[in-house]
């Protein structure tokens, strides 16, 4: 018992230490390895952008052919056609003279709510529109400095001169994420698939009703009839969703229904699992760029759509550097802006674009058959100007909105210049009201008609919202200054839908996104009353209508437009709506993405964007 | 004339004795003594709170002479308390008249003070509280006497520029809300629905849980076996989720709140009061109180019902902080009340837009809520240590 340390011992010793070493070595040669391996993918990548430099190259030495006009804005006799000198892909090639510019690195992208279907069509979704913008191209797109349309799928397109056929030469190089090639059949049957009674896009569906047929004559040419001339005649047919024959002929209209992820194009991204198999709720969307893809290839990797659904969790996400774009509310824009570091670390855009929308309150006039105190002009003119629309934006908006006084942005060609803002001046609505017939009777500080008809109603607006609660606070406060009791009435936002849709309401307030060229048909004209109409206020101009009616078939892109400020015009007389603000968007983006550029529809297309090779994170 | 009337008042004492002496000796315990003082504060917050935080002043001199605006812009609520307050403090004094009939005038007097406040009391609705302040600034008023707390719960300061979320200074106590209120006031105003639900859905709760379960344990058999499949059905449904339905489709109101959280949270008290009926049912004054003819109700209110109540009041302290607890969750969940202060509301206010951890939003709300269900568990326990015999002797020990 004495020997306690024997022979055996050291021999154990021995042998533990040696596989310690023996442990030790081999982690340095992995080390090793793992260098080697990187080396060699890091020449790889490299050797690979030079090919796609090469090949980008090689790309635009030749010649984008295709119709040439002079001239857009020729005054043919029969008929107006548009050329396409401009390279689709001009703006794509711009940053790839940069010293530094490369190809690879991720997007990672945050969702403020989960995406349940990626199929184009049956989505309403608006996170899946920004996915599907990617992955399926249209027949022309809008140019975002000019908002001229210029050609992507089809090369050129003439338009008869009363606008109603279109004829579009489609380019004979376009090949989908598969390779197989893209013609006139594919828009033939992308038609078709959407006037199916039997496909699940009804929205979609009465947006192409004004199309009579589309027809294709040979591979690369396809006819577009309309029934009537509409101002957005164009929009509609080159905005088709171009589904591709071969890939959605394999489904029966009752598989597609059912389908959630039969996303599938022929743009320079693709999703990154088979479309058959993609399945919602895993939290991240990824779509990774199409090798076979037929135009100049992006520089960014892939791109991830995180679906992070509670504000301020995204607010940390970001915060922590994972996310490389991010827009804040407006409180935490606040926030943000004061720190100092991540101001230094981040590229900061604040843009207001014509497509941004607007915020209202709108004023039900008739509710169960009778109408409402709001069916006056002048008192819904005196609400306007109770409302103090420049404080509202300071405070609640953090100076990231502008008052507006139409649907049409100042911004844009729709709105009149003449119209002046209605005034902050409780005093003026005070006196208007009087006129109106509303004034204190009774001495309990709220107004009421000749016949004891108090002045109270209740808004309407989503309860989710901290932003609309604030604001409905202080529509409260200053429409107290006038004698008006106003009850704010947070609602569920389904609730909110089936109210709206019943118009079972005094007054609510909400926002409408905006187009490049509003048509305002939806939102006012009489005839959008009935049948769940977006005119839920049942706001009635018979003058309004005829100049809605009047520019809606005008082709004359300057008649039009004055008809246009008619009607903005009459609807700033008529308030059927208190037009509130138009806002500013905020978005932060990583510093390390370059080529990140304003443009007049926003920030441009990510097929832009690059990330220096020393500065990238993902991917390798 | 004695030989009637020492019979009589046995019969009064009989029943009392027990409960007054468990109140007591609840009374003598300290985590009771705390507890009580707290729901007390809360009480006289609840009853007083308009003229402790209001934008009104109390008297002020203005161009058309001396007025009260803070007098005219009672609401039928704060005046109906108020009197109630006034007429049990002096019901208390007169210690001459019966105890019963003293209850009796409570209810009476209470009855017809709401129904003339309701009807007669008509304050102004549309209010603009800056008003008070303008006319002061402008001399319009030559002086204002306010309330130690000068702010109204929804006061927004709206002739100011930027009022959120300041952070407690000497002018505002304990800071401002996201919406721009003083959050002192908030609090304040805030104890009336904190305690009106606690007490208001408790009390309906009691009523029928001690109806149903009295019934259950005083009949037993097919009635007893109905009776308890009804307790297991309505011990099944989740009331948390059927509030946030209700919210959903009825609208916000608080009155709905409190009904439903009575409606479903009666279960307890029924099951409490049929296993003390049940026991009491086969006892000799019980079975004398038949053997004599009295109707059912007597026996079953006057005569089983005071010596079977004290373990219902004891859950029924802890229903209280639970109904608290409930309202405020809601109120967390943005489902309570829109304009009306609530803590539960204020403390979800302290989750900050912009990322920003206001503190003193969830520091004082917190704190409330925490002491107001502590002392509620507070109360409750000592109650059920003075009821139980086997605990008392063990403290005698």
């Amino acid at each position: 018992m004495d020997n306690r340390f024997g022979f055996k011992d050291w021999i154990v010793c021995l042998l533990l230490v040696a596989i310690l070493v023996t442990l030790w070595f081999k982690m340095i040669q992995d080390d090793r390895q793992w260098d080697k391996l990187a080396k060699i993918q890091n020449t790889l990548t490299s050797q690979s952008d030079e090919l796609a430099q090469l090949s980008n190259k090689l790309a635009s030495g030749i010649k984008v052919t295709g119709v040439t006009q002079s001239d857009a804005q020729s005054n043919a006799n029969t008929s107006t056609s548009q050329g396409t000198q401009q390279d689709p892909f001009a703006r794509v090639r711009a940053p790839m003279n940069e010293p530094d510019y490369a190809s690879g690195d991720w997007l990672v992208y945050p969702f403020g709510s989960t995406v349940s279907k990626l199929t184009p069509m049956i989505s309403s979704d608006v996170y899946q529109s920004v996915i599907e913008q990617h992955v399926i191209e249209q027949l022309a797109n809008r140019d975002p400095i000019t908002l001229e349309w210029q050609p992507m799928l089809a090369k050129s397109w003439s338009v008869s001169d009363d606008g109603l056929t279109i004829v579009f030469k489609l380019r004979d190089n376009v090949s989908f994420s598969d390779g197989k090639p893209f013609t006139s059949a594919d828009v033939v049957f992308s038609y078709n698939w959407i006037m199916n009674p039997k496909v699940a896009a009804p929205r979609d569906r009465a947006y192409y009703d004004k199309v009579e047929s589309v027809t294709a004559v040979g591979p690369y040419t396809v006819i577009f009839k309309l029934k009537e001339t509409y101002f957005k005649g164009f929009d509609v047919c080159a905005g088709i969703t171009i589904l591709a024959k071969h890939f959605y002929g394999q489904f029966t209209e009752a598989q597609f229904n059912e389908s959630t992820g039969l996303l599938f194009g022929t743009g320079p991204y693709k999703l990154a699992v088979a479309p058959q198999d993609w399945k919602p709720g895993e939290g991240k969307i990824e779509l990774v760029r199409n090798d076979k893809y037929w135009g100049i290839a992006p520089a960014l990797d892939r791109i991830v759509y995180r679906e992070i659904l509670d504000d301020n969790a995204r607010l940390v996400a970001f915060r922590n550097g994972e996310l490389d774009r991010y827009g804040p509310t407006p409180e935490q824009y606040v926030a943000l802006k004061k720190d100092e570091q991540l101001n230094k670390d981040k590229q900061l855009f604040e843009f207001e674009t014509i497509t941004g929308g607007y915020r209202y309150i709108a004023w039900n006039q008739q509710l169960e058959g009778k109408p409402t105190i709001f069916a006056d002009k002048r008192v819904r003119q005196a609400m306007t100007m109770l409302t103090n629309r420049d404080q509202m934006a300071r405070n609640l908006m953090v100076g990231l909105a502008t008052p507006c006084s139409s649907p049409f942005h100042r911004l844009g060609k729709q709105a009149n210049p003449d119209v002046q803002l209605w005034p902050y001046s409780p005093d003026k609505a005070i006196a208007l009201l009087k006129e109106a017939g509303f004034e204190d009777r009774d001495g309990d500080g709220v107004i009421e008609s000749a016949d004891g008809k108090q002045f109270t109603f209740k808004l309407i607006y989503p309860a989710s919202s901290e932003n609309y609660k604030q604001m409905a606070f202080y529509l409260k406060d200053a429409y107290a200054r006038a004698g008006i009791a106003m009850e704010p009435d947070p609602l569920e936002w389904s609730i909110m839908i089936q109210r709206i849709n019943q118009r079972k309401f005094d007054a609510m307030t909400l926002g409408w996104s905006g187009t490049i060229e509003g048509d305002p048909n939806q939102i006012f004209h009489s005839d959008q009353v009935a049948d769940g109409g977006d005119n839920y206020i049942h706001y009635v101009n018979k003058e309004l209508d005829k100049y809605i009616d009047a520019a809606r078939i005008n082709m004359n892109e300057d008649e039009r437009m004055k008809l246009w400020h008619k009607v903005h015009a009459i609807l700033h007389e008529d308030q059927p709506y208190t037009f509130l603000w138009t806002t500013k968007a905020v978005l932060y983006m990583d510093n390390r993405i370059k080529n990140v550029q304003r443009v007049k529809t926003g920030i441009n297309e990510l097929e832009e964007w690059y990330v220096p090779r020393k500065l990238q994170r993902w991917g390798l | 004339m004695t030989t009637l009337n020492t019979p009589q008042s046995i019969i009064n004492k009989q029943p009392r004795s027990f409960l007054a002496g468990v109140l007591l000796d609840m009374c003598g315990r300290w985590g009771a003594r705390v507890g009580l003082a707290w729901i007390g504060l809360v009480a006289f917050f609840a009853v007083f709170g308009p003229l402790v935080a209001s934008s009104h002043p109390i008297l002020w001199k203005t161009e058309d002479g001396l007025s009260s605006p803070m007098l005219e812009h009672l609401m039928p609520a704060d005046v109906i308390l108020l009197a109630m307050t006034f007429v049990a403090a002096v019901l208390l004094v007169c210690k001459w008249i019966h105890f019963g009939k003293r209850v009796l005038w409570f209810f009476a007097i209470g009855i017809v003070v709401s129904i003339l406040s309701l009807v007669f009391i008509k304050p102004p609705q549309a209010i603009v509280y800056s008003q008070y302040r303008e006319a002061l600034t402008t001399e319009k008023a030559d002086w204002a006497v306010m309330t130690i707390v000068p702010y109204s719960p929804t006061d927004r300061f709206r002739e100011m520029e930027e009022t959120r979320f300041l952070s407690p200074t000497s002018k505002h106590w304990m800071g401002t809300t996201g919406d721009g209120e003083d959050l002192c006031s908030r609090m304040i105003h805030a104890c009336r629905i904190a305690l009106a639900v606690g007490f208001l859905s408790t009390g309906i709760a009691i009523f029928i849980g001690v109806f149903i379960g009295g019934l259950m344990g005083y009949f037993s058999g097919w009635v007893d076996l109905l009776g308890m499949r009804l307790v297991e059905v309505f011990s099944s449904i989740p009331t948390i989720f059927l509030l946030i339905t209700f919210v959903a489709f009825y609208g916000r109101n608080l009155y709905l709140m409190m009904i439903i959280l009575g409606l479903t949270g009666w279960v307890g008290y029924a099951v409490f009061t049929r296993a003390e009926f049940l026991k009491l049912r086969e006892q000799d004054f019980v079975q004398a109180a038949i053997a004599c003819g009295l109707p059912l109700r007597s026996v079953l209110f006057k005569h089983m019902l005071p010596n079977g109540v004290t373990p219902v009041l004891v859950s029924a302290s802890f229903g209280v902080a639970g109904a608290i607890l409930t309202e405020s969750t809601l109120s967390f969940l943005g489902l309570g009340l829109v304009d009306e202060p609530s803590w539960g509301q204020m403390l979800n206010q302290a989750r900050g837009q912009g990322g920003v951890f206001t503190w003193w939003m969830a520091i004082y709300p917190g704190m409330a809520i925490f002491l107001t269900v502590f002392a509620y568990n507070l109360v409750g326990e000592a109650l059920r240590d003075a009821i139980d015999p086997q605990l008392k002797k063990a403290a005698q020990l």
